[in-house]
Protein backbone atom coordinates (compact mmCIF):
# COMPACT_ATOMS: atom_id res chain seq x y z
CA UNK A 1 0.00 0.00 0.00
CA UNK A 2 1.13 3.70 -0.57
CA UNK A 3 2.07 5.74 2.41
CA UNK A 4 3.37 8.99 2.17
CA UNK A 5 6.26 10.30 4.66
CA UNK A 6 6.14 13.81 6.14
CA UNK A 7 8.46 15.35 3.94
CA UNK A 8 6.61 13.83 0.97
CA UNK A 9 3.24 15.75 2.19
CA UNK A 10 4.81 19.00 2.53
CA UNK A 11 6.20 18.59 -0.70
CA UNK A 12 3.20 17.66 -2.49
CA UNK A 13 1.01 20.71 -0.82
CA UNK A 14 4.02 23.23 -1.97
CA UNK A 15 3.32 21.83 -5.30
CA UNK A 16 -0.38 22.34 -5.20
CA UNK A 17 -0.31 25.56 -3.82
CA UNK A 18 2.90 27.06 -5.95
CA UNK A 19 5.04 27.35 -3.01
CA UNK A 20 8.92 27.98 -2.52
CA UNK A 21 10.57 24.36 -1.10
CA UNK A 22 10.71 24.50 2.51
CA UNK A 23 7.68 27.12 2.81
CA UNK A 24 5.40 24.03 4.30
CA UNK A 25 6.41 22.34 7.64
CA UNK A 26 4.11 20.39 10.21
CA UNK A 27 3.06 23.95 11.79
CA UNK A 28 1.59 25.40 8.87
CA UNK A 29 -1.99 26.60 8.64
CA UNK A 30 -4.19 28.03 6.27
CA UNK A 31 -4.52 31.12 7.91
CA UNK A 32 -0.54 31.42 6.98
CA UNK A 33 -0.89 30.75 3.26
CA UNK A 34 -2.78 33.17 0.85
CA UNK A 35 -2.64 30.74 -1.76
CA UNK A 36 -4.63 28.18 0.43
CA UNK A 37 -7.71 28.73 0.05
CA UNK A 38 -10.30 26.32 -1.07
CA UNK A 39 -9.33 25.86 -4.76
CA UNK A 40 -5.87 25.32 -2.74
CA UNK A 41 -7.55 23.11 -0.80
CA UNK A 42 -9.12 21.24 -4.08
CA UNK A 43 -5.69 21.35 -5.58
CA UNK A 44 -4.43 19.47 -2.50
CA UNK A 45 -6.83 16.81 -2.24
CA UNK A 46 -6.38 15.68 -6.11
CA UNK A 47 -2.55 15.31 -5.90
CA UNK A 48 -2.85 13.63 -2.43
CA UNK A 49 -5.12 11.45 -4.10
CA UNK A 50 -3.10 11.23 -6.98
CA UNK A 51 -0.12 10.35 -4.48
CA UNK A 52 -2.08 8.03 -2.64
CA UNK A 53 -3.47 5.15 -5.10
CA UNK A 54 -7.12 6.95 -4.87
CA UNK A 55 -8.01 6.47 -1.19
CA UNK A 56 -8.42 10.45 -0.66
CA UNK A 57 -12.19 9.98 -1.99
CA UNK A 58 -12.86 7.86 1.43
CA UNK A 59 -11.15 10.30 3.97
CA UNK A 60 -13.80 12.90 4.04
CA UNK A 61 -12.05 14.66 6.89
CA UNK A 62 -9.19 15.95 4.53
CA UNK A 63 -12.16 18.27 2.70
CA UNK A 64 -11.92 19.74 5.70
CA UNK A 65 -8.44 19.86 7.56
CA UNK A 66 -7.32 23.53 7.81
CA UNK A 67 -3.66 22.54 8.83
CA UNK A 68 -0.73 20.20 7.76
CA UNK A 69 -1.06 18.83 11.26
CA UNK A 70 -4.61 18.07 10.71
CA UNK A 71 -3.74 17.04 7.25
CA UNK A 72 -1.01 14.54 8.72
CA UNK A 73 -3.29 13.48 11.65
CA UNK A 74 -5.85 12.25 8.84
CA UNK A 75 -3.01 10.29 6.94
CA UNK A 76 -2.11 8.99 10.19
CA UNK A 77 -5.26 7.90 11.05
CA UNK A 78 -5.56 5.56 7.67
CA UNK A 79 -2.27 4.15 8.02
CA UNK A 80 -1.15 6.37 4.76
CA UNK A 81 1.72 8.23 7.03
CA UNK A 82 5.20 6.18 6.65
CA UNK B 1 -34.30 1.18 -9.43
CA UNK B 2 -32.88 -1.16 -11.71
CA UNK B 3 -35.49 -2.12 -14.42
CA UNK B 4 -35.74 -0.97 -17.94
CA UNK B 5 -38.49 1.22 -19.58
CA UNK B 6 -39.43 1.58 -22.98
CA UNK B 7 -39.59 5.12 -22.59
CA UNK B 8 -37.47 7.86 -25.05
CA UNK B 9 -37.00 11.46 -25.04
CA UNK B 10 -39.20 12.59 -28.15
CA UNK B 11 -37.37 16.01 -27.60
CA UNK B 12 -35.24 18.52 -25.77
CA UNK B 13 -34.98 22.33 -25.61
CA UNK B 14 -33.52 25.15 -23.47
CA UNK B 15 -33.85 28.49 -22.61
CA UNK B 16 -30.64 30.97 -21.21
CA UNK B 17 -31.32 34.36 -20.31
CA UNK B 18 -30.01 37.03 -22.25
CA UNK B 19 -27.74 38.92 -19.77
CA UNK B 20 -24.20 36.79 -20.08
CA UNK B 21 -21.60 37.02 -17.19
CA UNK B 22 -18.22 37.19 -18.26
CA UNK B 23 -14.80 36.67 -16.26
CA UNK B 24 -14.15 40.66 -16.72
CA UNK B 25 -17.33 41.18 -14.38
CA UNK B 26 -15.76 39.28 -12.31
CA UNK B 27 -12.78 40.80 -12.33
CA UNK B 28 -14.57 44.26 -12.08
CA UNK B 29 -16.39 43.54 -8.72
CA UNK B 30 -13.25 41.67 -7.35
CA UNK B 31 -9.96 42.82 -7.91
CA UNK B 32 -8.03 40.71 -5.43
CA UNK B 33 -9.21 37.59 -7.36
CA UNK B 34 -6.96 35.29 -9.46
CA UNK B 35 -9.52 34.94 -12.41
CA UNK B 36 -6.87 32.87 -14.03
CA UNK B 37 -6.41 30.27 -11.00
CA UNK B 38 -10.18 30.23 -11.04
CA UNK B 39 -10.88 29.43 -14.77
CA UNK B 40 -8.40 26.92 -14.59
CA UNK B 41 -10.36 25.16 -11.71
CA UNK B 42 -14.20 25.61 -13.11
CA UNK B 43 -13.66 25.56 -16.92
CA UNK B 44 -16.57 28.40 -17.10
CA UNK B 45 -15.91 31.94 -18.66
CA UNK B 46 -19.26 32.98 -18.90
CA UNK B 47 -22.47 32.35 -17.13
CA UNK B 48 -25.96 33.42 -17.57
CA UNK B 49 -27.72 35.39 -15.50
CA UNK B 50 -31.39 36.04 -14.71
CA UNK B 51 -33.19 39.45 -14.56
CA UNK B 52 -34.34 40.60 -11.78
CA UNK B 53 -38.11 39.43 -12.22
CA UNK B 54 -37.08 36.81 -14.26
CA UNK B 55 -37.54 33.21 -12.56
CA UNK B 56 -36.69 29.55 -13.47
CA UNK B 57 -40.64 29.75 -14.57
CA UNK B 58 -40.02 32.12 -17.22
CA UNK B 59 -37.03 29.79 -18.34
CA UNK B 60 -38.96 26.51 -18.72
CA UNK B 61 -41.79 28.40 -20.14
CA UNK B 62 -39.85 29.48 -23.17
CA UNK B 63 -37.87 26.27 -23.12
CA UNK B 64 -41.31 24.34 -23.96
CA UNK B 65 -42.12 27.18 -26.33
CA UNK B 66 -39.68 26.32 -28.68
CA UNK B 67 -40.78 22.81 -28.91
CA UNK B 68 -44.28 23.75 -29.61
CA UNK B 69 -42.92 25.39 -32.36
CA UNK B 70 -41.47 22.61 -33.95
CA UNK B 71 -45.16 20.86 -34.14
CA UNK B 72 -45.41 19.13 -30.53
CA UNK B 73 -48.87 18.88 -29.90
CA UNK B 74 -49.36 20.57 -26.46
CA UNK B 75 -53.21 18.68 -25.89
CA UNK B 76 -51.35 15.49 -25.64
CA UNK B 77 -49.43 16.32 -22.27
CA UNK B 78 -51.01 14.99 -19.53
CA UNK B 79 -47.91 15.39 -16.46
CA UNK B 80 -46.00 18.29 -16.02
CA UNK B 81 -42.89 17.76 -13.94
CA UNK B 82 -40.57 20.85 -12.68
CA UNK B 83 -37.60 20.18 -11.29
CA UNK B 84 -36.48 23.11 -9.78
CA UNK B 85 -34.82 24.80 -6.20
CA UNK B 86 -36.03 28.53 -7.50
CA UNK B 87 -40.02 28.39 -7.41
CA UNK B 88 -42.06 31.08 -8.18
CA UNK B 89 -43.91 30.68 -4.49
CA UNK B 90 -43.97 28.63 -1.39
CA UNK B 91 -47.01 27.47 -2.75
CA UNK B 92 -48.87 27.20 -5.33
CA UNK B 93 -46.69 24.44 -7.08
CA UNK B 94 -44.90 26.17 -9.97
CA UNK B 95 -45.90 23.22 -12.40
CA UNK B 96 -49.69 24.19 -11.77
CA UNK B 97 -48.91 27.87 -12.84
CA UNK B 98 -46.51 26.44 -15.96
CA UNK B 99 -49.39 24.46 -17.10
CA UNK B 100 -51.71 27.31 -17.52
CA UNK B 101 -48.58 29.60 -19.13
CA UNK B 102 -48.35 26.92 -21.62
CA UNK B 103 -51.99 25.83 -21.65
CA UNK B 104 -51.59 22.65 -21.20
CA UNK B 105 -54.68 20.75 -20.81
CA UNK B 106 -56.72 20.72 -17.65
CA UNK B 107 -56.93 17.22 -17.63
CA UNK B 108 -52.52 16.73 -16.83
CA UNK B 109 -50.81 16.06 -13.32
CA UNK B 110 -48.09 18.63 -12.58
CA UNK B 111 -46.25 18.90 -9.73
CA UNK B 112 -42.41 19.73 -8.40
CA UNK B 113 -39.50 18.62 -7.49
CA UNK B 114 -37.36 19.71 -5.35
CA UNK B 115 -34.16 18.41 -6.01
CA UNK B 116 -31.03 20.23 -7.73
CA UNK B 117 -27.96 18.91 -9.47
CA UNK B 118 -29.25 15.28 -10.03
CA UNK B 119 -32.85 16.73 -10.49
CA UNK B 120 -32.86 15.93 -14.48
CA UNK B 121 -32.57 12.00 -13.70
CA UNK B 122 -35.18 12.08 -10.93
CA UNK B 123 -37.43 13.34 -13.11
CA UNK B 124 -36.32 11.04 -15.75
CA UNK B 125 -37.02 8.48 -13.43
CA UNK B 126 -40.24 9.44 -11.92
CA UNK B 127 -41.76 10.70 -15.45
CA UNK B 128 -40.39 7.56 -16.90
CA UNK B 129 -42.76 5.72 -14.32
CA UNK B 130 -45.44 7.33 -14.69
CA UNK B 131 -45.49 6.09 -18.32
CA UNK B 132 -44.92 2.73 -17.79
CA UNK B 133 -47.77 2.50 -15.14
CA UNK B 134 -49.93 4.16 -17.32
CA UNK B 135 -51.23 6.89 -15.28
CA UNK B 136 -49.54 8.89 -17.72
CA UNK B 137 -48.50 8.84 -21.79
CA UNK B 138 -46.87 11.72 -22.66
CA UNK B 139 -44.47 13.93 -19.69
CA UNK B 140 -43.26 17.10 -20.28
CA UNK B 141 -39.92 17.22 -18.30
CA UNK B 142 -39.04 20.54 -17.17
CA UNK B 143 -35.98 21.38 -15.23
CA UNK B 144 -35.14 25.46 -14.00
CA UNK B 145 -32.81 27.29 -11.74
CA UNK B 146 -32.01 30.55 -11.13
CA UNK B 147 -29.08 29.83 -8.65
CA UNK B 148 -27.30 33.09 -9.41
CA UNK B 149 -30.22 35.37 -6.99
CA UNK B 150 -29.09 33.23 -4.00
CA UNK B 151 -25.28 34.34 -4.97
CA UNK B 152 -23.31 37.01 -3.42
CA UNK B 153 -21.15 39.16 -5.48
CA UNK B 154 -17.80 38.54 -3.67
CA UNK B 155 -18.62 34.72 -3.41
CA UNK B 156 -15.60 33.26 -4.64
CA UNK B 157 -16.31 29.84 -4.45
CA UNK B 158 -19.95 30.20 -6.00
CA UNK B 159 -20.21 32.91 -8.90
CA UNK B 160 -17.31 31.90 -11.16
CA UNK B 161 -19.67 28.49 -11.43
CA UNK B 162 -23.67 28.74 -11.47
CA UNK B 163 -25.34 29.80 -14.02
CA UNK B 164 -29.14 30.20 -14.64
CA UNK B 165 -31.27 28.00 -17.10
CA UNK B 166 -34.13 26.31 -17.97
CA UNK B 167 -34.81 23.39 -20.19
CA UNK B 168 -37.90 21.39 -21.73
CA UNK B 169 -37.99 17.60 -22.22
CA UNK B 170 -40.86 15.53 -23.74
CA UNK B 171 -41.28 12.07 -22.97
CA UNK B 172 -43.07 8.91 -24.70
CA UNK B 173 -43.10 5.18 -24.52
CA UNK B 174 -41.83 3.77 -27.06
CA UNK B 175 -40.67 0.64 -28.63
CA UNK B 176 -37.38 0.83 -29.37
CA UNK B 177 -35.61 3.35 -26.66
CA UNK B 178 -34.46 2.00 -23.56
CA UNK B 179 -34.33 4.33 -20.41
CA UNK B 180 -32.71 2.29 -17.48
CA UNK B 181 -31.53 0.77 -15.12
CA UNK B 182 -31.76 3.89 -12.59
CA UNK B 183 -29.71 3.81 -9.17
CA UNK B 184 -29.55 6.81 -6.50
CA UNK B 185 -27.77 7.94 -3.75
CA UNK B 186 -28.99 10.27 -0.91
CA UNK B 187 -26.49 11.21 2.45
CA UNK B 188 -28.39 13.83 4.05
CA UNK B 189 -25.48 14.21 6.54
CA UNK B 190 -24.05 16.41 3.71
CA UNK B 191 -26.97 18.85 3.59
CA UNK B 192 -24.65 21.68 5.07
CA UNK B 193 -22.13 21.38 2.42
CA UNK B 194 -24.63 23.11 -0.07
CA UNK B 195 -27.14 25.17 1.53
CA UNK B 196 -29.10 28.31 1.96
CA UNK B 197 -30.04 28.81 5.16
CA UNK B 198 -33.36 30.39 6.17
CA UNK B 199 -34.77 29.96 2.85
CA UNK B 200 -37.70 27.91 4.43
CA UNK B 201 -39.49 27.32 7.52
CA UNK B 202 -36.83 26.47 9.67
CA UNK B 203 -35.83 29.95 10.35
CA UNK B 204 -32.49 30.65 12.37
CA UNK B 205 -30.11 33.49 14.04
CA UNK B 206 -31.32 37.24 12.79
CA UNK B 207 -34.07 34.89 10.56
CA UNK B 208 -32.43 36.82 7.55
CA UNK B 209 -32.63 34.76 4.37
CA UNK B 210 -28.86 33.36 3.54
CA UNK B 211 -27.18 33.42 0.21
CA UNK B 212 -26.11 29.58 -1.01
CA UNK B 213 -22.95 28.39 0.74
CA UNK B 214 -20.91 26.18 -0.58
CA UNK B 215 -17.73 24.16 0.46
CA UNK B 216 -15.92 23.31 -2.33
CA UNK B 217 -13.77 20.55 -1.00
CA UNK B 218 -16.46 18.68 0.89
CA UNK B 219 -18.93 18.50 -2.19
CA UNK B 220 -15.84 17.60 -4.67
CA UNK B 221 -14.74 14.62 -2.16
CA UNK B 222 -18.37 13.09 -2.41
CA UNK B 223 -18.33 13.36 -5.82
CA UNK B 224 -15.10 11.53 -6.23
CA UNK B 225 -15.98 8.87 -3.79
CA UNK B 226 -19.68 8.21 -4.90
CA UNK B 227 -20.31 9.09 -8.11
CA UNK B 228 -17.63 6.43 -9.93
CA UNK B 229 -18.67 3.81 -8.00
CA UNK B 230 -22.35 4.50 -8.39
CA UNK B 231 -21.42 4.41 -12.32
CA UNK B 232 -19.55 0.76 -12.15
CA UNK B 233 -22.61 -0.76 -10.19
CA UNK B 234 -24.49 0.78 -12.82
CA UNK B 235 -23.43 -1.07 -15.71
CA UNK B 236 -22.09 -3.58 -13.75
CA UNK B 237 -26.23 -4.07 -13.12
CA UNK B 238 -27.18 -3.30 -16.57
CA UNK B 239 -24.77 -6.39 -17.83
CA UNK B 240 -22.54 -3.86 -19.47
CA UNK B 241 -18.95 -2.25 -19.37
CA UNK B 242 -18.07 1.08 -19.37
CA UNK B 243 -16.63 0.40 -22.77
CA UNK B 244 -20.25 -0.17 -23.82
CA UNK B 245 -21.03 3.23 -23.41
CA UNK B 246 -21.06 5.77 -26.21
CA UNK B 247 -21.47 8.89 -24.78
CA UNK B 248 -21.19 10.23 -20.64
CA UNK B 249 -23.06 13.07 -19.74
CA UNK B 250 -22.07 13.83 -16.08
CA UNK B 251 -23.98 17.71 -14.72
CA UNK B 252 -21.60 20.52 -15.10
CA UNK B 253 -20.32 20.63 -11.76
CA UNK B 254 -16.90 22.24 -13.00
CA UNK B 255 -13.76 21.33 -14.57
CA UNK B 256 -12.01 19.69 -11.53
CA UNK B 257 -14.74 17.35 -10.54
CA UNK B 258 -15.37 16.53 -14.24
CA UNK B 259 -11.49 15.92 -14.62
CA UNK B 260 -11.29 13.70 -11.77
CA UNK B 261 -14.55 11.57 -12.42
CA UNK B 262 -12.89 10.97 -15.83
CA UNK B 263 -9.69 10.02 -13.89
CA UNK B 264 -11.69 7.59 -11.78
CA UNK B 265 -13.75 5.78 -14.33
CA UNK B 266 -10.36 5.79 -16.97
CA UNK B 267 -12.26 5.97 -19.83
CA UNK B 268 -11.98 8.67 -22.40
CA UNK B 269 -12.38 12.15 -22.28
CA UNK B 270 -13.38 12.07 -26.01
CA UNK B 271 -16.38 9.99 -24.52
CA UNK B 272 -17.57 12.77 -21.93
CA UNK B 273 -19.68 15.53 -23.34
CA UNK B 274 -19.34 19.01 -21.70
CA UNK B 275 -19.98 22.58 -22.28
CA UNK B 276 -19.95 24.23 -19.07
CA UNK B 277 -16.87 26.90 -20.33
CA UNK B 278 -19.32 28.23 -22.61
CA UNK B 279 -22.78 27.57 -20.27
CA UNK B 280 -21.89 26.87 -16.77
CA UNK B 281 -23.29 24.73 -13.98
CA UNK B 282 -26.83 25.65 -14.12
CA UNK B 283 -27.86 23.08 -11.55
CA UNK B 284 -30.64 20.86 -12.80
CA UNK B 285 -30.84 21.73 -16.58
CA UNK B 286 -26.85 21.39 -17.33
CA UNK B 287 -27.60 17.22 -18.31
CA UNK B 288 -30.45 18.15 -20.92
CA UNK B 289 -28.58 21.01 -22.09
CA UNK B 290 -25.59 19.02 -23.10
CA UNK B 291 -28.12 16.59 -24.81
CA UNK B 292 -29.45 19.22 -27.08
CA UNK B 293 -25.87 20.74 -27.43
CA UNK B 294 -24.77 17.33 -28.09
CA UNK B 295 -27.40 16.87 -30.50
CA UNK B 296 -27.09 19.65 -32.58
CA UNK B 297 -23.62 18.88 -32.64
CA UNK B 298 -24.02 15.74 -34.20
CA UNK B 299 -21.99 14.17 -31.38
CA UNK B 300 -25.25 11.57 -30.45
CA UNK B 301 -27.28 9.41 -32.76
CA UNK B 302 -30.05 7.76 -32.58
CA UNK B 303 -29.21 4.02 -31.43
CA UNK B 304 -26.39 5.60 -28.98
CA UNK B 305 -25.98 4.04 -25.75
CA UNK B 306 -25.75 7.16 -23.09
CA UNK B 307 -25.13 7.49 -19.29
CA UNK B 308 -26.15 10.57 -17.48
CA UNK B 309 -25.65 10.89 -13.92
CA UNK B 310 -26.15 13.94 -12.08
CA UNK B 311 -24.94 14.80 -8.35
CA UNK B 312 -24.96 17.41 -5.86
CA UNK B 313 -26.97 19.11 -3.33
CA UNK B 314 -28.67 17.09 -1.21
CA UNK B 315 -26.52 15.64 -0.89
CA UNK B 316 -28.05 13.79 -3.73
CA UNK B 317 -26.78 11.60 -7.01
CA UNK B 318 -28.24 9.71 -9.57
CA UNK B 319 -27.60 7.83 -13.23
CA UNK B 320 -29.29 6.24 -15.40
CA UNK B 321 -28.39 4.78 -19.08
CA UNK B 322 -29.90 5.52 -21.84
CA UNK B 323 -30.58 4.72 -25.65
CA UNK B 324 -30.76 7.64 -27.58
CA UNK B 325 -34.20 7.00 -29.78
CA UNK B 326 -35.69 9.65 -32.76
CA UNK B 327 -35.57 13.35 -31.07
CA UNK B 328 -36.16 16.14 -32.76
Amino acid sequence: MTKLSEEEVFRILEESLSLESGEVNSSTTMEDLISWDSLGHLNILVALDLSLDGKVAQLPGLASANSVEKILSVLQENSLLK
Amino acid sequence: MSGRFEIQIDAVSYYLPEHVETSIDLQRDNSDWQLDAIVNKTGITRRFVSGPNETAADLVVKASASLFERGLDRSTIDAVIFVTQSPDYTLPTTACLIQERLSLPTECLAFDVNQGCAGFVYGLAIGASLINSSVASKVLLLCGDTYTKYVGRNDRTCRPIFSDGGSAAILSRSDRAECGPFLFGTDGSGAPSLIVRNSGSRVADNGLKSNLFMSGPDVFMFTIREVPDQICRLVDIAGMTLQDVDSFFFHQASKVVLENIQRKLNIPQSKIYTNLERVGNTVSSSIPIALCDAQREGRIKKGDQLLLSGFGVGLSWGSCLLKWGESY
